[in-house]
């Protein structure tokens, strides 16, 4: 998702290495199989059979697997390659264009479970949650015939399936989650973690991505258990601070609180991207994308109650080259007026009218704390500034209650085909697309 | 070239001179200090914005010049065992350092490479006495924007008007003037000096009423204190029209010990850990004539009733607490009067009496 939560946060509260507590906690973290493909699948039955993708518009240029259903992962599709390789290795490939909405929906009927059993939810993503039942696993048996009764239920009152990871820690939850897939438990406790976590790859441990993967293999760090057994100031010296985080992590030293319903992390910046329908070529081109852009990005900063003072922008060519470059603003703002003429700026010092672009990107950060008041400036219209705040305000609530395209700016007519309302539009990446599957 | 002279007064003309020496520049010769010897020994630092020139007392041998890196001449010269120093320049721009029964021999750049310090050619100078332009210096140099988008705002404009001396800084959340009268029949001079030359000059003037000679030009200012010259480029364009930002009428006015305030608004900031969060401290009234500091923050809150006399509409208005801090460090006498002009227009605090100063604060918006 576009919306950056800090996964720092988890870091901070990792627990020191002692023995166990008095009382261990008890996580799940559940993992929706498949979930676009099996709402989809549960829609029309006709496809259950047959290998179906969800994935973008390949007319949109947005051709990409979004998601596959198991008979499609058995002809080794994966999520995030072309259409056209996916095609190339099942011939009868179905594909399905994604509805967010009824993906939300399921999303929010998944959590309507899992909030009967605690208020500690937190999501990772959009089908996976991690859930802190310590409060109630005495109550209703354990946390494994917890986590069966919630399988369970999500198979019968949804129709679809959940793997379920059960741990001391969200981080054995979590692989334990993707071990036995679909519709399974996987218990990793402290005494069979050795046998269960260790042998396993290093890259299926949490926050170890690609590079961290490749770096850990090149010393002969392949699984968990080899990490595990290093020492924890050698891996600071070879990774930094992330290093150390990870042999916690790899032991089963991982504090860090399950967030409680409804508190969100914190943002960190927000941003919108675009591939476009047809390549831009020229100045007003990008204004529109740009204009898309700000807008969307203005609106969600504006709902979060936060101002940026940092706008970066992000730009791909034809030949799929792409940069990124950023500006400091002089005071912060959520006005899309002002971080599409800041935007507008930075493209046009690295960018020549004429050649052609595919994708353009806009994001802001350097957010301020929702709610805080801002600094009043000598150097700016402030009268100005305010009036200004209240109009795309208005226009806000205008969008919210007759839908986004009420209220267009004249220059977004110039060429509907750019346009586009990249809030409800856009799509959503599931969880998946962060790990390595 | 040869001299002799003491170690102590050598170590604080290096001091001085070191101000303007480039840190980290692209050419060699802008990080050395320049020793030119003729019947007089100067040293000059000069980093193409800002020029210091020094005079050292020394007994003249030999006359030449030659150029020696800052850092290492500075930092021998602090550890040299004896109070007497020798300087030679030697074949192979080698240098010479003695001192006692140490012999240093450090490698020099021609003097002929050294970028020569702007000529300020002008016969209308103004002679200040030295504290009175330290004062001014540092009870208005906080306010400079050090954002450099917006360059004119990077220096402090400085005004005279034949026996007024204003200086003027603004960095777009806020504005410190001071004026004082200065004397008679002085030239009218208006110009922009960088901050940073600004502040240099305030470091070499002293806390005595010995004058201090400028020469403004059109690009170019020079101070002249007899024993130390600094040259600045100035920066050029108009200032911003500061008389129009200040207000003359007031909704609210407050008299009350800067002294209060400034401790009220220090422990305020003990609980606004972080700038850039920019949590706020709030002014508001608690009552007839007492005025309410409190904040409200992610570790604790404040709040503190101060006595004060007050009239016009009440008020609840957040500020930035250190841009106050600032100006009330900057204000030394007994009783203020602090004005505010609603939730968006700036707060003014003024003397009393008279216009020596005004120092402008704009609120933050809710």
């Amino acid at each position: 998702m576009a919306t950056d939560a800090s996964s720092l946060d988890l870091f901070q509260r990792t627990g020191a290495p002692s023995g166990p507590p008095a009382s261990d906690r008890a996580i799940l973290h559940c993992d929706l199989n498949n979930f676009y493909a099996s709402v989809e699948c549960l829609y029309r039955p006709e496809l259950r059979d047959k290998p179906v993708v969800v994935c973008g518009n390949p007319e949109k240029r947005h051709g990409i697997v979004l998601a596959k259903n198991m008979l499609a992962k058995r002809c080794g599709i994966k999520t995030g390659e072309a259409i056209w390789q996916a095609q190339s290795k099942c011939p009868t490939l179905v594909l399905v264009k994604p509805d967010f909405t009824k993906y939300l929906e399921f999303s929010r009927l998944a959590r309507s479970v899992y909030e009967d059993y605690t208020d500690k939810i937190e999501p990772y993503g959009i089908d996976e949650c991690w859930l802190d039942v310590s409060g109630s696993v005495r109550l209703l048996g354990g946390a494994e015939s917890l986590a069966d009764r919630i399988r369970e239920r999500i198979r019968s009152e949804l129709g679809v399936t959940v793997s379920v990871g059960v741990s001391w820690n969200k981080v054995f939850a979590k692989l334990g989650s993707d071990l036995k897939k679909p519709d399974a438990t996987t218990a990793i406790t402290r005494e069979n973690f050795h046998e269960k976590v260790w042998p396993l790859p290093v890259e299926e441990l949490l926050f170890v991505g690609r590079s961290t993967s490749a770096k850990l293999h090149g010393i002969g760090i392949d699984t968990i258990g080899r990490l595990a057994r290093l020492e924890p100031a050698f891996l600071r010296g070879f990774l930094g601070k992330w290093g150390e985080y990870l042999w916690y992590f790899a032991n089963g030293y991982d504090a860090a609180p399950v967030e409680r319903a409804g508190v969100e992390v914190p943002v960190k910046g927000v941003g919108n991207s675009m591939t476009t329908p047809r390549d831009i070529l020229t100045e007003e081109d990008a204004r529109i994308v740009f204009q898309v852009l700000a807008e969307s990005v203005a609106e969600r900063l504006r709902d979060h109650g936060m101002r940026g003072r940092t706008v970066q922008i992000y730009v791909r060519d034809t030949g799929l080259f792409s940069i990124d470059r950023q500006l400091q603003l002089p005071s912060p703002t959520f006005l899309s007026t002002e971080i599409c003429a800041a935007s507008m700026r930075l493209l046009l010092e690295s960018w020549t009218p004429g050649k052609s672009l595919r994708s353009l990107g806009v994001r802001v950060t350097g957010l301020t704390l929702p709610g805080l008041p801002l600094q009043l400036s000598f150097l700016e219209q402030e009268a100005a500034r305010s009036r200004l705040e209240n109009l795309e305000g208005t226009i806000d609530d205008l969008r919210r209650r007759f839908g986004h395209y009420s209220v267009q700016r004249a220059l977004l007519l110039k060429d509907r085909g750019l346009n586009a309302n990249p809030i409800e539009e856009n799509i959503i990446y599931p969880c998946a697309r962060y790990s390595s599957t | 070239m040869k001299i002799l002279c003491s170690r102590d007064r050598l170590i604080e003309s290096i001091g001085t001179v070191q101000k303007a020496v480039a840190t980290r520049s692209t050419l060699p010769i802008l990080d050395g200090i320049l020793i030119e010897v003729t019947d007089r020994v100067k040293l000059t630092g000069y980093d193409l914005e800002t020029g210091i020139e020094c005079f050292v007392e020394a007994d003249v041998q030999d006359p030449g010049s030659i150029v020696i890196n800052s850092r290492i001449f500075g930092d021998i010269v602090k550890k040299l065992p004896d109070d007497i120093v020798e300087i030679e320049l030697q074949s192979n721009n080698a240098i010479a350092i003695e001192s006692g029964t140490t012999k240093f021999s450090i490698k020099g750049i021609p003097a002929e490479g050294y970028p020569r310090l702007p000529v300020v050619e002008n016969s209308a100078k103004a002679s200040i006495p030295q504290k009175a332009l330290k004062d001014m210096i540092r009870q208005t140099l906080f306010a400079v924007s050090t954002d450099e988008s917006r360059p004119i705002l990077n220096g402090s404009y400085v005004v005279c008007d034949g026996t007024n001396l204003e200086i003027v800084s603004i960095d777009g959340f806020r504005l410190a003037l001071r004026r004082r009268a200065i004397g008679k029949d002085l030239p009218a001079l208006k110009f922009i000096v960088p901050g940073r030359a600004l502040g240099e000059v305030g470091r070499i003037l002293g806390n005595s009423d010995e004058p201090v000679d400028i020469y403004p030009s059109q690009n170019h200012i020079l101070f002249d204190t007899g024993t130390i010259k600094l040259v600045s480029r100035l920066i050029q364009g108009d200032y911003m029209n500061y008389r129009s930002i200040i207000p003359q009428t007031a909704e609210t006015s407050v008299r009350i010990s800067p002294q209060v305030m400034m401790q009220a608004m220090e422990r305020a900031s003990l609980v606004i850990t972080s700038e850039d969060r920019r949590f706020p401290v709030r002014l508001s009234m608690g009552g007839d004539d007492v005025l309410v500091v409190s904040a409200n923050t992610d570790i604790g809150a404040l709040r503190e009733e101060i006595n004060v006399d007050m009239s016009g509409s009440p008020i609840d208005i957040d500020f930035n607490p250190r841009y106050f801090l600032d100006a009330l460090r900057a204000v030394d006498d007994e009783e203020i009067v602090v004005s505010f002009n609603g939730g968006m227009g700036p707060c003014v605090l003024r003397p009393v009496e008279g216009d020596s100063f005004a120092y402008l604060v704009l609120p933050l918006r809710r």
